[in-house]
């Protein structure tokens, strides 16, 4: 998958759970911020995700992953922040399957 | 003692043509002849919050779009005293995720967990409380009153009728926001209702409130006749039919 599939991926999957306008979602949104993102928000964004990519995403180490990118005092997180951490997790996981 | 305040209801217009109902999941063992459905799209409706859609069900966005017409109307008496609006609905439980229940068909037992949670949306059982879609209403508008939910399909909204014309007539509510919402979602709410309720009638979305508060004569909403209409609207029928008749 490319950079740009997966980013089409996570937006139609974000927006879809927000039900934003096709556009309104860039790599730079942030998730509380600028989207009004609720904690199980998170959850049914990590469903759609699952459903488009077949990537299990679990934000609990997403948040890990961003924050020990980001420091400890981070608060919200962006798209792209998402989009590193998705790449990461499927590193991650073709890695294991070798 | 009630008299109505205002009402609304939302049904199909003269322009909607009549269709069989089927669905994927039962093919031709599942027909309703003769049904009209609301040219509503849950996600483009017109709610407070944009995203609330995702834990509502059909009926619940319905009910959402029919309720907050009264805004105008009971805005007076939510600045006097939000707690004294009661809401009684009549709802019946929402879908049952038959997209995800068709995905668990034949797999194994050891699969059964992984696979459940993979093919169901987690928002998914929300969209199943009746009660969850008359609180989302009663937020959108502010109403912290009682909440009374009616599930009996067949007599819903007329039970919802009668209580909030005894609670307003002991007081224990100044003002009764009576609603009830109904929706082409599950099959076998709709199976059910063509063998035992629809005869030769319209099965036919809707959505309606109405208003009450306390007024000098009693209204007996049993004495009605519901049963003589061309349309048949669900869990809501004697509510829209009795706005219908008023109107």
């Amino acid at each position: 998958m490319t950079e740009q599939e997966l980013f089409d991926n996570v937006e139609e999957a974000v927006r879809t759970v927000l039900n934003t306008a096709e556009g309104e979602i860039t790599r730079t949104s942030m998730f509380k911020a600028d989207l009004n993102t609720e904690s199980i928000d998170y959850l049914d964004i990590s469903f759609e995700i699952e459903q488009r990519t077949g990537m299990e995403l679990d934000f609990t180490e997403a948040w890990q992953y961003i924050i020990e990118k980001k420091g400890a005092d981070t608060t919200d997180i962006s798209i792209q922040d998402l989009l590193d951490y998705v790449k990461h997790a499927m590193e991650q996981k073709t890695g294991e399957q070798q | 003692m009630s008299k109505i305040v205002w009402s609304d209801c939302i049904i199909p217009g003269p322009e909607v043509e009549e269709q069989p109902f089927t669905s994927q999941y039962y093919e031709d063992s599942l027909v309703i002849p003769s049904t009209r459905s609301l040219a509503i799209e849950e996600r483009c409706a017109p709610l407070p919050d944009r995203k609330a859609y995702r834990s509502m069900s059909r009926a619940s966005v319905l009910l959402s779009i029919v309720c907050l017409e009264s805004v105008p109307h009971i805005r007076t008496l939510l600045d006097h005293d939000p707690f004294s609006i009661g809401m009684y609905c009549a709802m019946e439980n929402g879908p049952v995720d038959l997209k995800s229940a068709s995905e668990m068909v034949g797999v194994p037992r050891e699969k059964y967990a992984e696979q459940y949670r993979k093919s169901r949306n987690p928002k998914m059982f929300l969209m199943q409380l009746p009660n969850l879609a008359a609180a989302q209403a009663g937020i959108f508008l502010g109403i912290m009153g009682p909440l009374n939910v009616y599930n009996s399909s067949t007599s819903g909204s007329l039970h919802a009728l009668i209580q909030a014309e005894s609670d307003l007539q002991t007081g224990r509510v100044e003002a009764a926001l009576v609603c009830s919402a109904f929706g082409f979602e599950n099959p076998l709410v709709l199976e059910r209702i063509r063998r035992q309720n629809l005869n030769d009638r319209v099965l036919c979305e809707g959505a309606a409130a109405m208003l009450l508060m306390a007024g000098e004569s009693r209204t007996d909403w049993t004495k009605a006749d519901f049963n003589d209409t061309r349309e048949y609207y669900g869990i809501s029928h004697q509510l829209i039919t009795s706005i219908i008749i008023r109107e």
